[in-house]
């Protein structure tokens, strides 16, 4: 067998363990961990589309993931309509989001770029505070609870969203390697690397950029609605806090660059900050981010390739 | 409206505007240096807080006296942070820096939060008296931390323009390259100036505890609107940071009295946006 049989084989053979889970699992406390790992890892790949692939440091990706949990949810309060409907308007209007916000972003560049978008993040902040009639304010919406209505995004078990953030996870990784392959995967690299050699060779970095960010804020407002209707609640601080702007970014830092860095950052860490937080309570949700904040720390010092870097030097070492 | 009334209007706003300038002097020096900004400098102030708190209640030791235990501990933990920590990212891509204050910033608070609790402390060492002057309202501990601010600024002024040391951190934040051939150990520049930046974090963490209740999470606003006020003043600019602290506090005195207080942020992330995109040597920095 070439080594390409063996990938798909070995893909396939883990998508068919990850769709059993459940089949095997009945532990909703170990499910929630499951759901959030595949969470944090569709959050970080969604954001390499701009963050890695194109190099822009993005701090406003909470943005786009408030618009996508506020819309499904304003929508379903309002008119009714069910957030399977509602999280294609939030993700439209992410998009729409991600291109007002990318033409004066986009002229700055690295850290200037960072703060920049912060900026904005704390500013749509603000405003979600403000306009409190539509968004609730400083208090947030809780989702009306209707039951177990699959048809309305609600579920009384822990399966069946383990089984919509797996499939959700599945696109992006899929979307993500269609794009790392793509022409417009390296258009996006060659930004990266050089922007004015990229420019030089005739390479459109503006348009680009903003089919980058159109297309991640499309795909992170997605989980917004994913987060609004598994928590049934959605407010400033889960949408646009500190703590959601910085997420895509660190995790996508502590798994590595490239495809699976995304889900390997997620798997490693979310396990154990969960089951802190489940072994020892609520009090040790803090002990758990105090150990996220320092993994950052070292791995920033120590290994600037993330967790993937090291296991491919682990692995390289064992074949030679 | 009556001019009296705009008058308080600045008041307020030039004694908020105090404590921005501040918290900012320290995050300017370390940008101008090393042209990094440290996102983490609020949580820094905030470590310094709970020092002073600590200090008082345990020892009983005076928060305005706690600056000399503040000052050379947070100069110590700068230089540290410099030494083993930033010096090794500096070489690396620029998001480096940004990304390991992050993680700064999350360890910090969050190391608060669960060795001291997510609950508010109140430090009751001065009893907050306003009183009337010219039919103003001034606020006493926030007229001394105004006063504080302004001190500071001269006493770094006359540090950076008449010591040995002094110029070669300017030197460096110059030109880096003209200064280590000159002679300046730009390593030993780099660990001084982060060093006195922190100190300087812990320095307005000690003089602001009387204004502020405490918790693990009162660093943020700080680190934001620090940041703010270096972009407005210009990385490294020392009367800039001044100036700009005060102009960001008056900003927002009006916006939250004119707009909603809900609000009263909004003017200072607008003008951060804008002077990002036209200006990111900031109004008083010099283009590179």
């Amino acid at each position: 067998m070439t080594s390409k049989r063996i990938k798909i084989l070995l893909l396939l053979v883990g998508l068919a363990v990850l769709c059993a889970v459940p089949l095997f699992i009945n532990d909703p406390t170990i499910l929630h961990i499951f759901i959030y790992t595949f969470f944090f890892a569709y959050f970080a790949a969604a954001w390499n589309v701009v963050g890695s692939y194109a190099g822009q440091p993005s701090l406003g990706h909470a943005i786009f993931f408030g618009i996508g949990g506020y819309t499904s949810t304003i929508l379903f309060i309002n008119y009714g309509i069910t957030p399977w409907l509602g999280m294609f308007v939030g993700a439209i209007l992410a998009a729409l989001a991600a291109l007002a916000l990318g033409f004066p972003t986009f002229r700055v560049r690295g850290p200037f770029f960072a703060f920049i978008t912060l900026a904005f993040t704390l500013l749509i902040s603000l405003l979600f505070i403000y306009f409190h009639e539509y968004t609730g304010g400083a208090t947030g919406l809780p989702v009306p609870l209707k039951g177990d209505e699959p048809l309305l995004f609600q579920f009384n078990s822990k399966a069946p969203y383990y089984y919509t953030i797996l499939a959700f996870f599945i696109v992006i990784m899929f979307v993500t390697y269609k794009v790392e392959k793509s022409k417009f995967g390296y258009y996006l690299l060659a930004i990266r690397e050089d922007e004015d050699a990229a420019k030089a060779v005739g390479i459109h970095v503006f348009k680009y950029k903003m089919i980058a960010a159109a297309l991640s804020a499309f795909l992170t407002a997605f989980l917004g609605t994913f987060y609004a209707q598994y928590t049934r609640f959605i407010d400033p601080h889960e949408a646009f806090g500190l703590w959601r702007t910085f997420q895509p970014m660190l995790i996508s830092v502590l798994g590595g660059y490239g495809l699976w860095g995304p889900l390997v950052g997620a798997a490693i860490l979310t396990p154990i900050n969960e089951s802190i937080i489940i072994i020892f309570g609520g009090r040790y949700a803090t002990f758990g981010m105090m150990l996220y904040g320092l993994a950052v720390m070292l791995i920033m010092l120590f290994m600037p390739k993330g967790i993937v870097g090291i296991l491919k030097r682990v692995y390289t070492h064992f074949r030679s | 409206m009556s001019s009296e009334l705009t008058a308080q209007i600045l008041v307020q706003g030039l004694m908020i505007g105090g404590i921005y300038a501040l918290a900012a002097t320290g995050l300017t020096l370390i940008a101008g240096v090393m042209n990094i900004i440290n996102i983490a400098h609020g949580e820094l102030m905030m470590l310094a807080m709970y020092t002073t708190y600590f200090l008082y209640t345990i020892f009983g030791v005076d928060p305005l006296l706690s600056v000399f235990v503040t000052l050379p501990l947070f100069f110590v933990i700068g230089c540290f942070l410099q030494r083993f920590c930033i010096e090794r990212l500096l070489t690396g891509p620029p998001m480096s820096v940004i990304i390991f204050a992050a993680g700064l910033l999350f360890f910090a608070q969050n190391f608060a939060a669960f060795w001291w609790t997510q609950d508010f402390k109140v430090l009751r060492g001065y009893a907050t008296l306003t009183f009337d002057f010219m039919g103003l309202k001034f606020t006493t501990t926030r007229l001394a931390i105004l006063f504080a601010a302004i001190l500071v600024t001269v006493l770094l002024y006359i540090f950076l323009s008449k010591t040995r040391m002094g110029r070669a951190i300017r030197a460096t934040s110059q030109n880096i390259e003209s200064a280590a051939l000159m002679g300046v150990n730009v390593k030993r520049v780099r660990v001084i100036a982060f060093g006195l930046g922190v100190a300087l974090a812990g320095l307005a963490g000690s003089l602001l505890i009387p204004v502020y209740y405490l918790y693990p999470a009162v660093g943020t606003p700080f680190s934001v609107m620090a940041l703010i006020v270096v972009f407005l003043g210009g990385m490294g600019s020392v009367f800039g940071a001044l100036i700009g602290g005060l102009a960001l506090g008056i900003i927002e005195a009006f916006t939250g009295f004119y707009l909603a207080l809900e609000l009263k942020d909004i003017a200072a992330f607008i003008a951060f946006i804008i002077i990002l995109l036209v200006r990111p040597w900031g109004l008083f920095g010099r283009k590179e």
